[in-house]
Formats: C-alpha cells, structure tokens, sequence
C-alpha cells in the first residue's frame, strides 16, 4: 500500500476520484456493478423482457400464420412503440426504487459518504443510476421488439427507411416519459427510504393519485380541467404511442376512425409532450436533492 | 497540526412542536495530535456516534466548528476525508455482494487498484473467504471487512465505532491485534469502544463524553495508576478508621470513599497496618488491595459507579 500524494489540486484529484472529474466514471461503474449483480433488478428486468418476448414474439408468430397481419419494420415500430410500454416505465421504476431505497435500509448510503463521496455526488451516483436502468429497460424493449421485427422483414423490398427519425424520436420520448416516473419514484425512495413504503407511496401515485386529486379539484374548480393533463404520468402517458411522433402513421389512424365513423383520434404533440415529461423529471430530481441534502444520513 | 480539532462541536435533534429536541452533543472541544491512539469513551447514548457522524459528513452540526487535518470549509473538508478511513456503528455493506466485491466498490471511490484489495483481504485475514456474500459472514468477518475497508488507501487517520462490538473474546483479541498493529505503524487511530480494558492497552489517550458533554480528555498514562490502594472496611465508624489508619507512619494518605477507606500504602506494609489497627482496637471485615484502572476512572466520571472499581 502506497502513502498519501502531497502538493496540490491537481495531484491531490489524480489520487482521489472524488475530488476530480474521475469521480463520475467511479460513480457510473460502481453503480452499474451494484445495480447487474442485484438480484431484484434481474427479477424485474428479467420479468420485463419476457413480457416483451412474448408480446413480439405473438405478433412475429401471428404474422407468420396469418395474412392479413405484418410485423415487420418500419409498420412494426407502431407496435414497439404501442401503449404497453407504459410497463418500461413501471418496471424501471420499481427496480430503481429498490435499488436507492435499500442503500437507506443497509446504511450503505452513509458508508459510501464515509468512505470518501460527498452527500452530492451520491445524489448524482444516484441520478446515474436512474439514466442507466431506464436504458436497460429502454433497451431491452428495443432489442427484443426490433430483433423479432427483423425476422419479419424483406429488408430488400423496404421501400421506406428501417428506421425513420421518428422512430429515434420515439425512442427519445419514451426514455424522457421513464425518466419523469422514474425520478418521482427517486424522490420517494430518498424520502421514504424503505422500499415497501416508497413503492406503495409511487404506486398510489400513478394509480390512484392522478385520478383522485382531478376528480376532487374539478368538482370546485372545474375550469381546472385541462391543468391535470399536465400531471406527471398523465403526460408520461402522451408520448408512449409512435403515432405521437409519427404524422403518416398518425394520418392512417385518421383515416382508419373516418372509415369506421369512430372519433378521430387527437393529435398529440409529441416533443411538446417530451418536453413536459422532461420538466417533471428536472423538478422532482431537484425536489430529491433539496430534500436529501437537508437530512443527515 | 492537529488531525482532529473540534470546538463547541454540538448537535441538537429536532424534536416535535412543544419539545426543544435531543440535545445530543454539547460543545464537545477536542484535539487529536498524528500518532495518537485515541479513545472515545462514554455510556451508551451520550453522542460518541453523533460525534463522529459529525466529523465523518453524514451528520450536520447545529453549531460549532471542526478541522480536519488543520482544514475547515465543506471543499477542504471532502479533500480532508479521503484520507480518513473510517466505519460507523455496524459494518454497512451490500449484502448481496461478496467480501471483494465489496472492497473494490469502496476502492474504486478512493482511487485504489485491485491489487491493494488483495493485500487488505490478506491483512484481515479474509482472503479464504473473499467470495463469501456479505450476508452470510459472521460478525467477526464483518467486523474484519469494515477494519479492511477503513484500510484501504493508507489512510492517515483511521476512526472505527465499536469496533468489537459483539465479538468473541477471541474476536475481540484478534481486533485488537489489528489496530495495535496500526498504532505501531504511526498510524492516527481515533477509536470508540465500550471495552475499557482494551482502550486501556491499545489507546495513548482518552476523551470520556457523558450526555453529550467532553468530561475529560487527557494521556491515558495520567488517569491510570499502577500504585496500588488499600481498601478497609470494619464495624467502626468510617472517621476513625481513617484516623487510625493515618497514625500509621508507612501510610502517605487515607480517605473515605462511600461506605469504606481507602489507604495509600505500600503493599509490603499491609500486614503491619493490620497489626496497628487492631492494637487500636480495631477489627477489619475487609482489606483488599486495588489498583486506579481506566475502567474505574470511567465509572467515577461518568456517574456509572463510585471510584475504584476494578480490583488488580
């Protein structure tokens, strides 16, 4: 074991992670490591995945039984990007409350800070984290609908691009919509700081919360109404199908409703809808920090 | 330049609206010098842990200032830390990981290689058992795991909590060996324990708290006393027994304590004493010789006994 560095910043930050820039490569292995080797995030990565499985693996496998059904890219996008991926968001957020909630249970929060971090940089560590499982979740989502997509698809006869911009847009906004409930449950785990209790406070939230406090508001201040479309998972919700992100795709909806005389669908602004999504998580990651920093460990 | 330097260090808890809160620490002002091996005494409850917490970031003082390595202000103090190791309370690990796994997270963050988790693993004595999951170590294992981790990165101070809280006499040994063994290497050691005995041998100097309050810091060589005491005790009452016992010419002082006296005397003079005071009519029930410990030193500042207590 080699002594202590003497003489200034600059060495004093090549020794210590903590007090350079090498803190965030420090902070994005060690939570990566932690996150891969836990099993509660394999579980519910694992329970994801099969999920999705069985969703694209049932389209490939009806359109390769049926006629009058295609999965194949780029039409596949709209399935990959369909409602249901309202369960990445949900997922993600489950794993990663468990993930911070237990660094409280097992006091490891407070090791890591005795062990050379600042309370701020294992915030951040903790941010880290909220990006790296929402593009495990994300990804795995991708991986499985686009891989059996591609088993589907006469990449020769393509006659529009594989992967339209709007798919990379969609992509964008579902990342965005996962990271405005995953940092509401990241303000809830370092509040709470149990698991049972945090899950259950988050849950109730996008279950019940966001149905109760409208219909509660609305009967005293009905002019209200069109407020409550901004609220976190309402707007979440907004940019989870492609054809918020997609105008032809949108277009055939249109004129699919007009055949059948249903209602015409309401246009949605997807990056408008992004951009929301992305205020909400800006604000409850900023509300976590002021209310961890505020409270000893 | 002192390691540790607090002064009117003092945390207050918050308490409900009609409650002025725990007063936890109370304008604890101490001074650790490099080298020393320094115990933090006190009953359970009376702010050792706050204070360390304090020192170690995870707690926020209400009031009072503290150095680190002569270096205040929250920037020099995070530089100040990464040469602190340190462990709190219980050893705080992910229970799912292993014992290594464990220490190259805590090497990452204090920019050390594997290499030096090999060598830590060695030192405590738990590179058998490296693979072993957190959660299924003993006590003593994880005890030794946090002494490792505390290790890493060579620090220059080292502060451990209770650190044989719960082990085995030979648990307990095998600890003590280990920051003796830091101690010999010059390391800084600021160290709580309830083991008084221990803090007796491994610590050059002590600090007692007692409801949050500094009672005493000083050389453990300057409480402690290898001149032996004689306690008397007889039927008589306690003023003369004191006064026969001072007539003896050999004896250098006599004093009452409680329910007895207590006779600086040489223990070669003890039966002659006898021998004097029954030619002053007096019959002793009780002559036992005792020797000033930093357990009976404890016990009488901190209210948890009366003076003397343990017999040599």
């Amino acid at each position: 074991m080699t002594g202590p560095a003497e003489g200034g910043a600059a060495p004093a930050a090549r020794r210590y992670p903590a007090l350079g820039p090498g803190v965030w490569r420090v902070l994005v292995r060690n939570e990566w490591f932690k996150a891969t080797r836990r099993l509660a995030f394999l579980v519910t990565l694992g329970l994801f995945s099969f999920i999705n499985l069985m969703e694209h693996g049932g389209d490939l496998r009806r359109a390769q039984t049926s006629d009058d059904f295609t999965y194949a890219l780029p039409d596949a996008w709209r399935s990959i990007f369909g409602e249901d991926s309202i369960l990445a968001l949900i997922f993600g957020s489950l794993a990663l409350i468990m993930l911070v909630s237990s660094e409280f249970s097992w006091r490891t929060a407070r090791q890591n800070v005795i062990d050379g971090l600042s309370k701020s940089q294992w915030f951040w560590g903790k941010v880290i984290l909220v990006l790296l499982v929402g593009l495990t979740f994300v990804g795995a989502k991708l991986v499985i609908g686009v891989g059996a997509a591609t088993l589907g698809t006469d990449f020769s006869a393509a006659a529009r691009p594989i992967v339209p911009g709007s798919a990379v847009m969609a992509t964008v906004g579902l990342l965005v919509a996962y990271l405005s409930a995953a940092s509401l449950g990241l303000l809830c785990a370092v509040t709470i700081r149990n698991a049972g209790p945090a899950i259950a406070v988050w849950f109730f939230w996008i279950t019940l919360g966001e149905q109760l406090l409208p219909a509660l508001v609305t009967r005293v201040l009905p002019s209200w109404e069109p407020i409550f479309a901004y609220l976190p998972f309402a707007s979440a919700q907004r940019v989870l199908p492609f054809e918020a992100f997609d105008a032809a795709t949108y277009q055939r909806l249109v004129e699919r409703a007009a055949e059948a005389e249903r209602a015409v669908p309401e246009a949605v602004n997807g990056l408008l809808w992004t951009g929301v999504n992305a205020a909400w998580a800006v604000l409850f990651v900023a509300v976590a920090y002021w209310a961890f920093r505020r409270r000893d460990l | 330049m002192a390691v540790i330097e607090t002064l009117k260090l003092t945390k207050r808890y918050a308490g409900g609206l009609r409650s002025r809160g725990t007063l936890a620490v109370d304008e604890v002002s101490l001074t650790v010098y490099p080298g020393q091996v320094f115990g933090f005494l006190g009953p359970n409850g009376s702010g050792k842990t706050t204070t360390i917490g304090m020192l170690l970031g995870i707690i926020t003082p209400t009031s009072g200032t503290f150095r680190l390595f002569g270096k205040s202000g929250p920037s020099d103090i995070l530089a100040a830390r990464q040469r602190i190791g340190a462990t709190l309370e219980y050893p705080n690990f992910y229970p799912y990981l292993s014992c290594r796994d464990n220490l190259r997270l805590v090497a990452r963050v204090k920019g050390r290689r594997n290499r030096e988790v090999d060598e830590v693993l060695d030192v405590v004595g738990l590179a058998d058992r490296q693979k072993t999951k957190f959660s299924a170590c003993s006590l003593g294992m994880k005890q030794r795991l946090a002494i490792g981790a505390t290790l890493l990165g060579d620090p220059e101070l080292i502060v451990l909590d209770e650190p044989a809280n719960g082990l085995d006499p030979a648990g307990q040994r095998e600890i003590r060996d280990v920051i003796r063994g830091l101690g010999e290497r010059g390391k800084t050691i600021f160290l709580s324990s309830h083991i008084l005995h221990d803090v007796e041998r491994m610590c050059t100097h002590v600090g007692i708290i007692e409801q949050g309050r500094l009672v005493t810091t000083s050389a453990v060589a300057n409480l402690t006393s290898d001149e032996p005491v004689a306690v008397l005790r007889a039927e008589c009452d306690l003023e003369t027994l004191r006064a026969a016992a001072e007539r003896f010419e050999p004896v250098r002082s006599a004093r009452i304590r409680g329910t007895e006296v207590v006779v600086e005397v040489d223990e070669g003079d003890l039966a002659g004493l006898n021998e004097h005071l029954v030619k002053q009519g007096i019959l002793l029930h009780h002559l036992a010789v005792e020797r000033q410990t930093l357990e009976s030193v404890f016990m009488r500042l901190t209210g948890a006994g009366d003076g003397f207590g343990a017999v040599a």
